[in-house]
């Protein structure tokens, strides 16, 4: 009993804090969608790791290497991880000097075309959309392993609760719950792995066991190059991923906004590192043979955990799923009412603009939740296939059009639509290949190939656009 | 290698510091995806999977040991 009085209590503070906030919020589009731009570095950092912490990393990554192994689990979160220097160096600084709310904002900025505006927040909300329904199943799937509640009501419920703050209260409700968020997924994950490790002697006691036991564990898995696939996959699409590029406009200044890109993933790279070093192997050795991986880590906790740390390891999964999905949720509607419908809605009263965003905000959520009720298996493949959407067609658009002179409008329509459509197309039609091809290693090289040669047989866009980016770079 | 150093490569350019930090994740995770890694192990778990567990750890502190030298050379600068 005392589980649900903590999860009721935890989702009552996040309501509040939407309530509260948005007082402040809903008659500033600069408010609501990136908090007035005063996020100073560690609250950022603490947001930033809420938002990537989702329930794919707590729940999934446990579940992914007991199905695929240790080194193809650690591939796919490396990745992400190697993702933000790469966002650091090559993107973070110029899109926070550009001053706007959204990756659509630069594209269009950098390439001014219909189909750039167009097709950019079509694939932001195909792909979020995907990445939110994998973490509403999360979110059910553990409310009904530990406290025995039915799926669909539980996710109903999360979903009613986190898209009322974001509604209401926008990117300030959204930092102050994902930096509550933050630290109760960091002090869950940390306190799992310490008292598994206190309980097996020594903290690899478990992962020699159990790699022992399964030799398979410690292997990469044979005949597949998904874990190459994961990696480019997530090392891609961190720097244009829509939630951290809104996270990096919230910084105060650009060296604030690096800076809390780089203290959020260290702090992620511990936790996923205990994650598959220490709690997974427990897993392999006490629940082999599991239907569905993703239930591995609520097992572990289950078997080793009071009822008090049984509710507050609830809380820290629905933080895990509601800190990364408010963010989705956010940017799927600012993909809508910020980068489908600005032109339209620029010229309404401000009042006119918060109720679209109010309304916007309750149909996603709406429309996640209906697809959540029936999910798909294997969280983690399920949102890294939609995140390979976002990589595959605007990781060279983005830093080509930043760092390369030549990158002009051509390249990167062509960038996008090349990048996007292989991926889409080897997705749906790969397997009728003779041989198999990861469709990000495939898609990438098209998108850069579409991008260089329109960049060096096209018209450069003048000194005007070259003049322009090039001020991004400067301090 | 001077891909990104200037006007005559069509690159803008970048601080060295950060080319190099560039420069250096990007081989590190080539050569940890040669097939030979996958094959060899150490402890029971490929060594692959090691070298990932040391970009996942290592890269961000490479990154935010290049934040701070960073600033400390700009408050030099500045005095």
């Amino acid at each position: 009993m005392i589980e649900r009085w903590l999860v009721v209590a935890y989702l009552a503070v996040c309501v509040i804090v939407g309530i509260l906030a948005s007082r402040r919020v809903l008659g500033s589009a600069d408010e609501y969608w990136v908090a007035g731009r005063r996020v100073g570095a560690w609250v950022n950092a603490l947001a930033i790791l809420a938002a990537l912490a989702s329930g794919g990393s707590l729940v999934g990554v446990v579940g992914l290497a007991y199905r695929d192994g240790i080194p193809a689990t650690l591939a796919l979160f490396a990745g992400a991880v190697l993702g933000f220097p790469l966002a650091t160096i090559l993107v973070a600084a110029p899109l926070r000097r550009l001053g706007r709310f959204t990756i659509t904002d630069f594209l269009v900025f950098r390439y001014p075309h219909p189909v750039v505006r167009g097709l950019v927040p079509s694939l932001i909300v195909v792909s979020l959309t995907v990445y939110m329904v994998s973490q509403m199943k999360a979110a059910g799937i553990t409310a009904e392993a530990l406290l025995g509640m039915d799926y669909r009501t539980a996710i109903t419920w999360a979903t009613v609760v986190f898209v009322l703050y974001v509604s209401f209260g926008g990117m300030v409700a959204v930092t102050v719950t994902d930096v509550l968020q933050g630290a109760l997924l960091f002090l869950l994950m940390g306190a799992t792995a310490v008292v598994l490790a206190v309980t097996a002697g020594s903290p690899f006691a478990a992962l020699g066991e159990a790699t022992a036991a399964t030799p398979a564990f410690g292997q990469l898995p044979a005949g597949s190059s998904a874990y190459l696939g994961y990696f480019l996959i997530w090392a891609t699409a961190i720097p244009v991923i829509p939630h951290i590029v809104m996270r990096v406009a919230t910084a105060k200044d650009a060296a604030s906004a690096r800076l809390s890109l780089n203290l959020a993933t260290a702090g992620y790279g511990v936790m996923i590192l205990a994650a598959i070093l220490i709690i997974a192997p427990v897993g392999v050795l006490e629940f082999p043979g599991l239907a569905d991986p993703d239930e591995v880590f609520l097992r572990v906790v289950g078997e080793h955990f009071p009822p008090l740390l049984r509710g507050l390891a609830v809380a820290a999964v629905l933080a895990a799923v509601m800190s990364t999905t408010d963010a989705f949720l956010l940017a799927v509607s600012s993909a809508v009412t910020h980068d489908l419908l600005g032109g339209v809605l620029g010229r309404r009263s401000p009042r006119t603009q918060a109720i679209v965003r109010l309304v916007t905000t309750w149909i996603v959520g709406a429309a996640a939740l209906v697809w959540a009720w029936s999910p798909p298996e294997l969280l983690t493949r399920f949102y890294t296939a939609g995140v390979g959407l976002l990589s595959a067609g605007l990781f060279v658009p983005v830093v080509l059009g930043l760092w390369w002179r030549r990158a002009n409008r051509a390249g990167g329509v062509w960038a996008l639509v090349v990048g996007s459509g292989a991926y889409v197309g080897l997705l749906v039609f790969g397997g009728a290949l003779p041989f198999p091809v990861e469709p990000i290693v495939a898609a990438l090289p098209l998108s850069l190939a579409a991008m260089v040669w329109c960049g060096l047989r096209g018209r450069p866009d003048g000194p005007e656009v070259e003049e322009a980016v090039a001020r991004l770079h400067r301090d | 290698m001077n891909g990104f150093k200037g006007r005559g490569t069509g690159f803008l350019p970048m601080p060295p510091r950060e080319r190099r930090a560039l420069v250096g994740l990007v081989l590190f995770s080539t050569a940890a995806f040669l097939p030979v890694f996958g094959r060899i192990e150490l402890g029971g778990v490929a060594v692959f999977g090691w070298f990932m567990a040391a970009l996942l750890v290592g890269s961000p502190l490479v990154l935010l040991a290049l934040l701070r030298a960073e600033r400390m050379a700009k408050r030099r600068g500045s005095r």
